[in-house]
């Protein structure tokens, strides 16, 4: 009889506090705060899966940044050497070569696959000083693990350089989706934002660029 | 009586877990297995789908393990139990 009570209090404890979460709103309004000179523009993109979860399988989705020279001078990410007008997609990823952050892989996964549709995305303008801020920030989170995944880089690189109506929430364990209805909260989020493409993706050995290609790309 | 129902409910449960442990084990395994190979001087392929695997897959051992040590505590038990009854 102890146990048959124990066993049903457990389970309305567990479906209350389920509804207690999905019920939570997300109150905080953000706003992208405008800069006299900016250098560049920072996206930053999260997809939380939904369209591509299948058979009763999860997909948890991919978090990740993008910048974009809008200057007249070439610009550094990391060890990226960034021409104007140009774009770079950044973000890290558990690659069997590479635990750590990965440049391009994103815009081609778009471009060849057409996935992740329904990514909400924000993007912020950026001064020279922040572009030396995200690489030292690129040069100390060359890394991925299930707790700092491509969630923690994201939002965390985004918070390096937000001004404060910018910041995002930190977790203490961070996911694609949470970070959804963080951008959701901005009123500047918009929903499948094109990503501009470059040929090939890869990562940085030390200095050296080790360049790839994904199965399926005309280009290879 | 509520005993026996209890039981037979959490035994259920936890058999219905470890089998959505070893669906999602065998499932993450296929979707990594398609999903996109990368090409480049030394051949490579993405772990996440693999990595989801190989944690569902430690469930499932893990729950499998404790359902039938318990199961097999409690048979020894009812065994002691009913030995004891024919003794007295």
């Amino acid at each position: 009889m102890k146990s048959f009570k124990i066993f049903f209090i457990a389970i309305f404890i567990f479906v209350s506090s389920m509804c207690f979460y999905a019920c939570k709103n997300e109150t905080t309004i953000r706003k992208i705060e405008n800069l006299t000179n900016p250098v560049a523009t920072l996206s930053i993109y999260t997809y939380d899966g939904k369209s591509e979860s299948k058979f009763g399988l999860m997909n948890l989705g991919h978090s990740f940044l993008s910048i974009s020279n809008t200057s007249k001078t070439k610009i550094k990410i990391g060890n990226f050497e960034l021409e104007s007008n140009e774009s770079v997609c950044v973000g890290t990823w558990s690659i069997q070569d590479h635990f750590g952050v990965w440049y391009n892989v994103e815009s081609n996964y778009i471009r060849i696959y057409e996935k992740y549709l329904g990514r909400i995305s924000v993007t912020k303008y950026l001064e020279e000083k922040d572009i030396e801020t995200i690489c030292n920030f690129i040069a100390t989170h060359d890394y991925w693990s299930p707790i700092y995944n491509c969630s923690y880089f994201a939002i965390n690189l985004w918070n390096s350089v937000a001004k404060e109506s910018e910041r995002l929430d930190t977790y203490l364990i961070y996911s694609p989706s949470k970070l959804s209805s963080q951008l959701k909260t901005f009123k500047e989020f918009e929903v499948n934002k094109s990503i501009k493409t470059s040929n090939d993706f890869g990562y940085f050995k030390e200095t050296m660029y080790v360049d790839f290609n994904l199965e399926g790309d005309v280009y290879v | 009586m509520y005993k026996k129902i209890s039981k037979y409910l959490i035994y259920g449960f936890l058999f219905l877990l470890d089998l959505w442990f070893l669906y999602s084990t065998i499932g993450y395994f296929i979707l990594g297995y398609n999903t996109p190979k990368i090409y480049g001087e030394t051949n490579t392929i993405f772990m996440g789908m693999y990595i989801l695997s190989i944690t569902f897959g430690v469930c499932f051992l893990a729950l499998t393990l404790s359902i039938a040590i318990s199961l097999i505590i409690i048979r020894k038990k009812r065994k002691e139990h009913i030995d004891n009854k024919i003794c007295k």
